[in-house]
């Protein structure tokens, strides 16, 4: 069986990636391997995973570990066994005064480590920042995995993208060769499907007419929701690795986010515009272009199969992943400004690598002002409406 | 909003599960793979920090019934604890005890339940609850 790639979780927000063959790998093999990078003696190591306190003797596979999995480490107290009854040992005093150092409520973007022990007393709420370092590693992913399936999203897309003034630019963007090459440049994972044939088709405007078509982005959210649910169902398989990639980094959100917080001195980017009048208007209508959109098929063979048969085919997983990762790049682009060149890409890039309560910080504000008041709940809502606050509005009242 | 059903709502669950939730204090999966209903799910609880519990995982089961997420579900501590919504016979919650299983909604959820079980084990009026040697269990 190949090697899969999993994420440990350690001392409450770090994160440590290892790449291991479930079969082969014991937990005893898997804490060995991770004692070094996450500087926890293998003795003192324990580790959970979906409910269970991992067994030494056991292998990964015993316990459906799988690629994309993130395993929990915690750290062993004290060394020797507590007596349960011993509350005020040495070791519980230590850990006690270390705790005190770690803010309950604010800090948390202070980058000092805190132990396990230490997460904040009132870690019944869900952490907000701990929840956010999840998202930490790629950008704006990670954390907000549904985000593309989340129907206002669709919505607020869909209103863009049927907006004329965008396809124009859009269009306009793409038919200039050097933009390409900033895209390129600006993302690796975009260099290594830039083949010849790749930039020939986005050079001509008759593909980019139907790769823009209103019908067939929706035809694609559509099938983006369709396969999280397909997907889903295969947790067994590696088509677990097909959901993933929607929420994957570089998506718009960075890009808009940017736009938005920076909307008082930039010109008003067409993208919110695009998002707050059209999706009002913009009817969300079936897709009815799917069936005969001649560049679905083309495209992304690797979705169309996987409905056609009912189930995610993994071979082809790699093909609809870059070709959504293609379209996210697109729109992160055209957040930007079209044509605002490498720098506004990088900005945007690095921006997307902010912990959600930065790059959020304006619309954060916003909403506690309006009276909703958990910080955590908030970031949550604006991670899955990639920084809309009226979604986020709209998806905390619903979510009541 | 539409009604998701079981199905959908427990694999959105399972996938939550699989990337870890929160600060990863609590944890819960399948406990089964096989178990395409997805009824036996499998929970953990790091002991919340300055109580007894501090550095104690709990484990618990959950079972979802049919009419999970319109019902709660049915936990029941494998770890022994001492907690007043716990049945020190048989270590079930007694969901008239947990507020969050009293008055259940459908928008609550597995995650729901442990958070709330370890908000317990860390309340000011459970702290002097003498607890019993870690590594005890139920069953």
């Amino acid at each position: 069986m190949p090697e899969v790639t999993i994420t440990i979780r350690y001392k409450a927000r770090h994160k440590h990636t290892v790449s291991v063959d479930p079969e082969q790998t014991t937990v005893q093999a898997l804490k060995d391997q991770i004692a070094e990078p996450t500087e926890t003696p293998v003795e003192l190591q324990r580790l959970i995973f979906m409910g269970n306190v991992l067994k030494d003797e056991e292998t990964l596979q015993n316990y459906s570990v799988q690629d994309g999995s993130t395993i929990q480490l915690f750290r062993r107290g004290a060394p020797a066994a507590q007596p349960a009854t011993n509350q005020g040992s040495t070791a519980a005093a230590t850990d006690r005064s270390a705790s005190a150092t770690s803010p309950g409520t604010g800090g948390g973007d202070t980058p000092t480590p805190t132990t396990t022990a230490t997460s904040p007393p009132d870690a019944a709420l869900p952490n907000p920042f701990a929840g956010s370092g999840a998202s930490g590693l790629g950008g704006a992913g990670g954390g907000m995995p549904g985000m593309m399936n989340n129907p206002m999203f669709q919505e607020a897309m869909q209103g863009m993208m049927s907006n004329p003034s965008f396809q124009q630019s859009m269009q306009n963007m793409m038919s200039n060769p050097r933009m390409l090459e900033l895209m390129a440049a600006s993302n690796p994972q975009m260099a290594s499907m830039m083949t010849p044939q790749m930039r020939q088709m986005f050079q001509n405007p008759e593909v980019m007419r139907t790769l823009m078509d209103p019908n067939f982005i929706r035809g694609m959210m559509t099938l983006q929701s369709a396969m999280g649910g397909g997907a889903g169902g295969q947790q067994q398989s590696p088509a677990g690795g097909l959901y993933n990639p929607w929420a994957s980094p570089a998506s718009p959100s960075g890009a808009t986010t940017t736009n938005r917080t920076n909307s008082e001195s930039q010109p008003a980017g067409a993208a919110p515009d695009g998002e707050s009048t059209d999706s009002a208007t913009n009817p969300t209508s079936p897709p009815a272009g799917l069936q005969n959109n001649p560049f679905l098929g083309l495209f992304n063979p690797g979705l169309a199969g996987g409905m056609g048969g009912g189930e995610a085919n993994a071979p082809g997983a790699a093909n609809p992943a870059a070709a959504n990762e293609l379209l996210q790049q697109l729109m992160g682009a055209y957040g930007m400004g079209a044509g605002a060149g490498s720098t506004g890409l990088s900005a945007g890039e690095a921006n997307s690598n902010e912990p959600p309560e930065h790059r959020y910080q304006v619309q954060l504000q916003q909403l506690n002002e309006m009276g909703f008041y958990d910080a955590s709940k908030n970031i949550r809502a604006l991670l899955a409406t990639n920084g809309n606050v009226d979604a986020a509005i709209e998806y905390l009242l619903s979510n009541l | 909003m539409a009604k998701v059903p079981r199905s959908f709502r427990l694999l959105e669950e399972l996938e939550k599960g699989e990337k870890g939730i929160g600060d990863g204090t609590c944890s819960y999966g399948l406990a089964d793979s096989e178990d395409i209903m997805m009824v036996s799910w499998n929970g953990t609880i790091l002991g919340p920090p300055n109580s007894y519990h501090e550095n104690r995982i709990y484990s618990l089961l959950i079972h979802c019934g049919n009419d999970y997420p319109d019902m709660p579900p049915q936990v029941r501590f494998i770890s022994r604890i001492n907690l007043p919504c716990v049945n020190q016979e048989s270590g079930e919650v007694d969901p008239r005890k947990l507020s969050c299983l009293a008055h259940w909604k459908r928008t609550y959820s597995m995650e729901t339940v442990l958070v709330e079980l370890r908000r317990e084990m860390a309340s000011s009026s459970n702290r002097k609850l003498r607890q019993p040697p870690e590594g005890s269990t139920y069953l």
